[in-house]
This record gives C-alpha cells, structure tokens and sequence, in this order.
C-alpha cells in the first residue's frame, strides 16, 4: 500500500465512519473524532504488519465500534461527571448524551445479532425494507427481531428509553 | 443529515496530514522487503526471553566453571575406570572359583592355583583404587594426585590409602615368591632346578619387603607433613631420598645377584658345559647393572646435599 492509496481510502472512508460513530456517541464530537483517529491509527498498524482488509470501511468501522464499547466500559465504573462528553455539542444536553452512550453500551451486551438489528434502526438509520436487504431476509421477520431486541433491552435498561423514534 | 453527523474539514485537514506522517514514519521503520514483518509484542517478548535466557545463561556458566568441566571430564573417567575394574575383578573371581574347583579335584597344580588366587585379590586392591580415585576426584575436581605434600581432601588423606593399597599389592608378590621358595626348596633338594633359580626368588622377596620399608618410610613423611610438623620442600626432598634409596638399593641388588651368576657361569665356562659367549653376555648385563648403581649412588649424593 503506497501513500497515495493510503491517503485515498482515508478521504473514501473518512465521511461514512465519522457519521456511523457520531450517531452512536450521539454527536458527541471530542469523543467521536478520538475515535476515528484511533481506528485509522490502528489500521495503518495492522495493515502494514498484514494486508488491507477486502472492506477497510467495514474493518475501520467494527475497529471504531470496539473501542466506543471499550472506552463505554471503562467510563462506566467512575461517576456520570468524569464521562468525557462535550457539553457544548450542538444538539444534545449531557445527561442525554450520558443516556445514549448507556443505552448503546446496553445495545452491545445483546449479542451481535440484536444489536446489530438495533443499531442499524435506531443509530443507522435505515428503513425496515434496507435491512431486511442487507440480512437477507424478509421485512416481517426483520420487525419480529426488532421487537424482540427492543424487549431484550428494555429489560436490561432501568427506565424505558428505548421508548420514541430513531436519531434524526 | 445532521451536521453533527458530519466531521469540520479542520479535523479532517489534521488527520490527513497525521496519517500521512504516521505512514511515512511507519514505512522508515517497516523491516526491508524480503525479511518477514515480525508483531511487536513479539518482538517485545523475544526480547525479554532473551533477556532472561541471557541472565540463566551467564549465571549457568559460571557455576558451569565454577564446578569445571574438567571435573565432570575427570569424575566420568574415574567412573569408567571403576566400572572397568569392577569387570576384571568379576572375571577374575569367577576364575579363581572355576580354579578352586579344578584344584580340589586335582586338576591344576597348587603353583597355577595361587597365581590365580592372588590375580583376583590383585584385582579387588585395583578395584578399591579405582574407588579410592573416583572419591578424590568428586572431593578435589581435579585428577587424583599421588604427590606427598598433596593437600587432604574432605578430611580423607587419600595419598596414605593409595599407599597402603600399594604396600597389599607388593605383599601379594611376596605371598607369591614364598608359595615358590618352598617349591623350589624341595626341587632343589631333588637336585631338579638349579640353586640360582631359588637365589634370584630370594633376591626377589629381599627387594620386595625393601620396598614395603620404602613405602613405610613415605607414609611416616606424610605423616608429618599432614600434621604440619615439615614443610611441602622438605617432604618433595625426603620423598626423592626414599625413591633414589630405593633404586640404588635394588641396582645393588640386581648387580650382587649378576655377581653371582656370573661366577657360576665362569665354573661352567672352566668345565667346558657353557660357551664363553654366555659368560660374555653376563657381562654386558653386569656392567650395565653397576653403571645403574653408580647413577643411583651419584642421585643419592646429590640430595642428601640438598637437604
């Protein structure tokens, strides 16, 4: 991989995965750029030690994903004040970014599947028709395991914030 | 979309220019082709393990000269040795019992009968040294040592026992000759074997019990010098006096024996039974065996002045 190449698939992927991240740090800008430095860094490492991935957009953003959940987790033992969330953000109090971050670490505990269901609705975006396309399979089905994810997670979350509709 | 979605172009200005300065900096660092791109933390713990290793190593090998290989060279030796003798020994004692029965049953005469019993008791003396040896070289680490200001080693004096080991060996000689004196005692009173034969046994056990005497007199100097009463010098002196006493007593021995034959040889030569070419030889032998005592009586000289 030259630096052309290198520089290329930054400026291919850049837009996607900063958007993919910030809807799941609920626009929490600090947080979301750290982490998609981060996931480029690490790219650049594992690439040059291997080889690049068929899909580096889909490698960079389970890499990015990984380290939200990662630094989710690690947030979650100290108090709600030293959550490092950008009060200035432009549409969001920190309490609520505080909720949303807690309600996405909820999200990755389901297993791959709920959360993956869930994620591509609520943080995503996407209509029940494109992910019935992306899994490949039917639209009723897609709405019966999204009911089930969304019972799963109600059970895992103190009060009901799963209630209302998507992000945007 | 909402612009909160949406990364400012100066952070995308930043981490362009960041990605291009980690790749290059990456790329400096990146093995060159041909050579196989090892993980770090790989490397991080090659290096430890051989950091390790190399402490084992250093701290192996000194312990590894500390005890010396030439001990474990000298122990495996003294091992073999050991086992060696012990083979003979075995070989010999299964002889002498085959022989036991053989003599009993009157099959082999009495002198053959000795000879291979004292073969095996020579062979279980080889066999004591042979011990005697391997415990001084696990004690010392180095090969036995036989000189008599040789230090004692883990509270043995393994130069006295070697010496008493000796002094059984040469008794089993003299137990030999004896069986033979008596033998020939009696053929020569049969008129069988002539009376020089029965001299030069004699002669023999002379310089046998004189040199039992020689080796008391070096366990007396040993002694001394274990208890501290003469220096390591005077013991290499007094030890020299003893051997060139020694010598010069079996050089003396040997020419008064020549001395003799030869003048039976000369009775013969008169009554024309042996040609005067046997008597010549005998002097040959006789001269040479007086220039043997002159060197050993000049020897002698030499370190009584020394000392």
């Amino acid at each position: 991989m030259t630096e052309q190449q290198w520089l290329k698939m930054y400026r291919e992927t850049v837009h996607p995965l900063y958007g993919y991240m910030a809807k799941r740090t609920r626009g929490n800008r600090q947080l979301t750029e750290d982490i998609v430095q981060e996931s480029y860094l690490r790219a650049l490492d594992d690439w040059n030690r291997k080889a690049v991935p068929d899909s580096p957009l889909a490698w960079l953003k389970r890499v990015a994903r990984n380290i939200l959940i990662d630094y989710l987790r690690q947030k979650r033992w100290v108090n709600k004040e030293n959550l490092d969330l950008n009060p200035d953000s432009a549409s969001q109090t920190s309490k609520d970014q505080f909720e949303s971050l807690e309600i996405f670490l909820a999200i990755s505990t389901l297993g791959r599947k709920k959360a993956r269901i869930l994620e591509a609705f609520y943080y995503d975006g996407m209509s029940i028709r494109e992910i019935a396309n992306e899994m490949a399979i039917s639209e009723r089905a897609v709405e019966g395991q999204l009911r089930r994810a969304r019972q799963s997670l109600k059970s895992l979350l103190p009060d009901s914030k799963t209630n209302g509709g998507k992000n945007e | 979309m909402s612009e909160i979605y949406e990364p400012d172009n100066q952070f995308l200005d930043r981490l362009e220019w960041q990605l291009s300065s980690e790749y290059r900096r990456a790329s400096r660092l990146k093995p060159a082709s041909g050579k196989i791109a090892i993980p770090r933390k790989v490397v991080a713990i090659t290096c430890m393990v051989g950091i390790l290793m190399t402490g084992v190593a250093v701290i192996k090998a000194a312990e590894y000269i500390q005890d010396s290989w030439r001990k474990k060279i000298e122990i495996a030796r003294a091992e073999t040795e050991v086992k060696l003798k012990k083979a003979h020994l075995e070989s010999t004692r299964e002889i002498a019992s085959r022989a036991e029965m053989r003599f009993s049953n009157g099959l082999v005469e009495e002198e053959e009968y000795r000879v291979i019993q004292i073969a095996a008791k020579r062979a279980e003396l080889d066999w004591n040294s042979s011990l005697l040896n391997l415990d001084e070289v696990k004690a010392s680490g180095v090969a036995p040592r036989n000189e008599l200001y040789a230090p004692e080693m883990g509270g043995r004096d393994f130069v006295s026992e070697r010496l008493k080991i000796e002094i059984k060996e040469i008794e089993l000689d003299l137990e030999l000759f004896r069986s033979r004196v008596e033998r020939l005692k009696q053929l020569v009173e049969k008129g069988l074997v002539q009376e020089d034969e029965l001299d030069l046994i004699q002669s023999e056990i002379a310089n046998r019990k004189m040199m039992i005497d020689k080796i008391q007199e070096r366990l007396d100097l040993r002694k001394r010098f274990v208890a501290g009463e003469i220096t390591a010098q005077e013991v290499e002196i007094g030890d020299r006096l003893n051997v060139a006493e020694r010598n010069l007593h079996l050089a003396q021995s040997r020419v008064d024996t020549l001395k003799e034959q030869m003048m039976r040889l000369k009775t013969l030569e008169t009554e024309r039974m042996i040609s005067p070419m046997e008597v010549k030889q005998m002097q040959y032998a006789l001269d040479a065996a007086q220039a043997e005592l002159e060197l050993a009586t000049m020897e002698l000289d030499v370190l009584k002045k020394l000392k």
